[in-house]
């Protein structure tokens, strides 16, 4: 029994371990951004930008931040198109882990921050 | 030799049906027919008349002269619409050249979607909307004529965005009668209904 549950154990940190470093960004990013911004982050037309070619993520981690943080808001007459919704509640770690996975998948540089990194700079959106 | 002869007849006969069934191939006819005056009448999309994004008026009876490829979205939408939309936009490109098909996308939020903003979401779609329109409406009407293409589209202030609707896109038939539809969110569907809509253009030669 005792041999059992060490078996148990082992096959389970092993699982963990096949994980990837980015597994829980990608789930955000499935959940929040891809049914837009779609799985492999072409966006659509000029509509909904693509994250494949976007500068922002390349280059201004603060802005993409804010831009996740407080959204793109859409008035209600409809003179702005650009509407993106706001995620204020997402927790400093799925943050952390979103912009993690962003850089990975979308910028060559492949920049990988700390969640202290991300806590100071989203201190800056609220500002 | 005599073998040859034989292997080739049957292969013959086998290419000969073949083709045979692709010129009976033919779309079904979608949802329950009718008994009207005593005669069974095929499941036909309403009468309608909406505002494209140019403020002009579109009928079934102007759409009649092509096949057309429906959805119903909202510009706001932030859940499945753009998936859809790109589905949408790979059917356009397969048809874009064929005046025998155009795309109908019809607002479910008319409130918000007036002809203006529509024209400016057409326009950073870089679509021709000689080829695909986007219709707006009475808002009532339009939940109801959803359910002739069998799409759900109902308020839900739950919702992301307000609105609950699924992100089918349904073929019709010059006559408005539903002949296939696909789920606009699975991009694996989109080659296979770009099939019927070859299909059903088969059916008017």
């Amino acid at each position: 029994m005792m041999k059992l549950g060490v078996l148990l154990c082992t096959l389970s940190i092993l699982s963990a371990c096949n994980q990837s470093t980015f597994t829980q960004g990608e789930r955000i990013f499935t959940a929040r951004c891809a049914n837009c911004h779609m799985e492999d982050g072409n966006g659509l037309q000029k509509l909904i930008p693509a994250l494949t070619s976007s500068q922002v993520i390349k280059t201004d981690v603060q802005k993409t931040i804010c831009l996740i943080l407080n959204g793109v808001n859409a008035d209600s007459l409809g003179t702005k198109e650009i509407y993106m919704p706001a995620y204020p509640k997402m927790k400093d770690v799925e943050l952390t882990n979103l912009i993690n996975y962003l850089q990975e998948k979308f910028n060559a540089q492949k920049h990988e921050y700390s969640v202290d990194d991300i806590k100071k700079w989203r201190k800056e959106c609220n500002k | 030799m005599k073998r040859t002869i034989i292997t080739s007849a049957f292969l013959f006969t086998l290419i000969l049906n073949a083709c045979k069934s692709g010129e009976n191939e033919k779309l079904p006819y979608l949802g329950n027919p009718k008994i009207e005056g005593g005669k069974e009448v095929k499941h036909t999309i309403r009468p309608f008349t909406y505002l494209n994004q140019d403020s002009m008026t579109v009928t079934n009876d102007s759409l009649a002269n092509s096949v057309y490829v429906a959805d119903f979205f909202f510009v706001s939408c932030p859940s499945i619409c753009p998936k859809v939309a790109r589905q949408m936009l790979t059917i356009y490109d397969a048809f874009k050249d064929d005046n025998r098909v155009k795309l109908v996308s019809f607002t479910i939020d008319p409130k918000r979607d007036i002809p203006a903003k529509l024209r400016r979401y057409a326009a950073n779609l870089e679509v021709d909307t000689k080829k695909w329109m986007f219709l707006t409406g009475e808002k009532d009407f339009t939940m109801e004529l959803a359910h002739d293409y069998f799409v759900s589209a109902m308020e839900d202030s739950t919702a992301p965005g307000g609105f609950n609707h699924s992100g089918k896109i349904v073929l019709i038939d010059r006559q408005g009668h539903v002949r296939a539809f696909s789920e606009g969110t699975d991009p694996n569907a989109t080659p296979q209904f770009i099939e019927n809509i070859r299909t059903l253009l088969m059916e008017d030669k």
